[in-house]
């Protein structure tokens, strides 16, 4: 019984954690640190890609703003 | 037990300095005798054709014992070399048969499982079983390369809708032997899947930019451990 109540709250519990996860990493990014962002955006994927599709597709799309934001930071500091 | 059977044809119009024809599966190749043996030397001939026999049915049985063992390889190169000794006189014959096998793109650290593969195949190969005392057949140097670069797959990505690239190059990298490579083309720039493989493998991959955009990016991806 006890098992089964527990199970509950992972499924409510995880995807809850991952949006507050996906904010943390695009904050952090945005402080300047995509490096170590995406590090961990990445990490966090792997740990949920082969249980938790729609997650592990919330921090792919993590992925992409960090590495987008990346790009653009780059352009706008890139000599013209 | 049952017998099989199989079948040539040859034509040969003229004296010794004449050209035959071999055919076989389907394939017409042009034979002499050779020039070093005062023939034409046209085409093939006779001895290379005996040294094309032993080094085909070495190397079907040599990829059959790495499938067996599990030892991965993107291509096997096989050289033969044949020497005949006591030419000419009623004592040539073909003296030694050396088959030198070169494995592309197979699992570095495991050399001395290839080589144990090489010297299993020169004993179990069925054809070379037939050849006769007086011929020493063995096995020679063993190599080991990179894949050919020109065999290197192009996975353009760009048609597909994006849940299914990811499925796709993930399934491709996965089939990657050691040292061979794919140049994945994508329209937007594949960072995330850099960061997913050093998070999944890390240090298995290398990554490469041949182009960064602004319409198409081009990474070559090589596994490299």
């Amino acid at each position: 019984m006890a098992s089964a109540h527990r199970s509950d709250r992972v499924a409510e519990v995880v995807p809850g954690l991952v949006r507050i996860l996906d904010r943390s990493i695009r904050a952090l990014g945005d402080q300047g640190e995509e490096e170590a962002a995406c590090q961990l955006a990445a990490e966090a994927w792997a740990l949920l890609e082969s249980e938790w599709d729609s997650e592990a597709g919330r921090l792919n799309g993590t992925l992409h703003y960090l590495t987008r934001q990346g790009a653009e930071g780059n352009r706008g500091t890139a000599p013209a | 037990m049952t017998e099989l059977s199989f079948q040539s044809r040859l034509t040969w119009t003229g004296g010794r300095q004449s050209i035959g024809s071999v055919e076989a599966g389907g394939e017409r190749f042009q034979y002499s005798v050779p020039a070093s043996m005062g023939g034409l030397g046209t085409g093939t001939n006779p001895e290379e054709l005996l040294l094309s026999a032993v080094g085909s049915c070495y190397t079907a049985t040599l990829a059959a014992i790495l499938e067996a063992l599990q030892l991965p390889v993107a291509q096997l190169q096989i050289g033969v070399q044949g020497t005949v000794a006591d030419y000419p006189g009623p004592q040539a014959r073909i003296s030694r048969i050396v088959v030198n096998p070169t494995f592309l793109g197979s699992d570095v650290g495991r050399e001395a499982d290839y080589e144990s593969a090489a010297r299993k195949a020169r004993e179990r190969c069925f054809i070379g079983r037939h050849l006769g005392p007086q011929t020493v057949y063995e096995v020679g140097e063993v190599d080991f390369a990179e894949p050919e670069s020109e065999s290197e797959e192009v996975l353009d990505v760009r048609a597909l809708p994006p849940p299914r690239r990811h499925q796709l190059i993930f399934g491709r990298l996965d089939e990657l032997v050691r040292g061979a490579a794919i140049t994945l083309v994508n329209d937007h720039d594949p960072k995330p899947l850099y960061y997913q493989l050093e998070a999944t493998q890390p240090g298995h991959f290398s990554w490469d930019y041949v182009e960064g955009g602004p319409e198409t990016w081009r990474v070559r991806i090589a596994r490299i451990a």
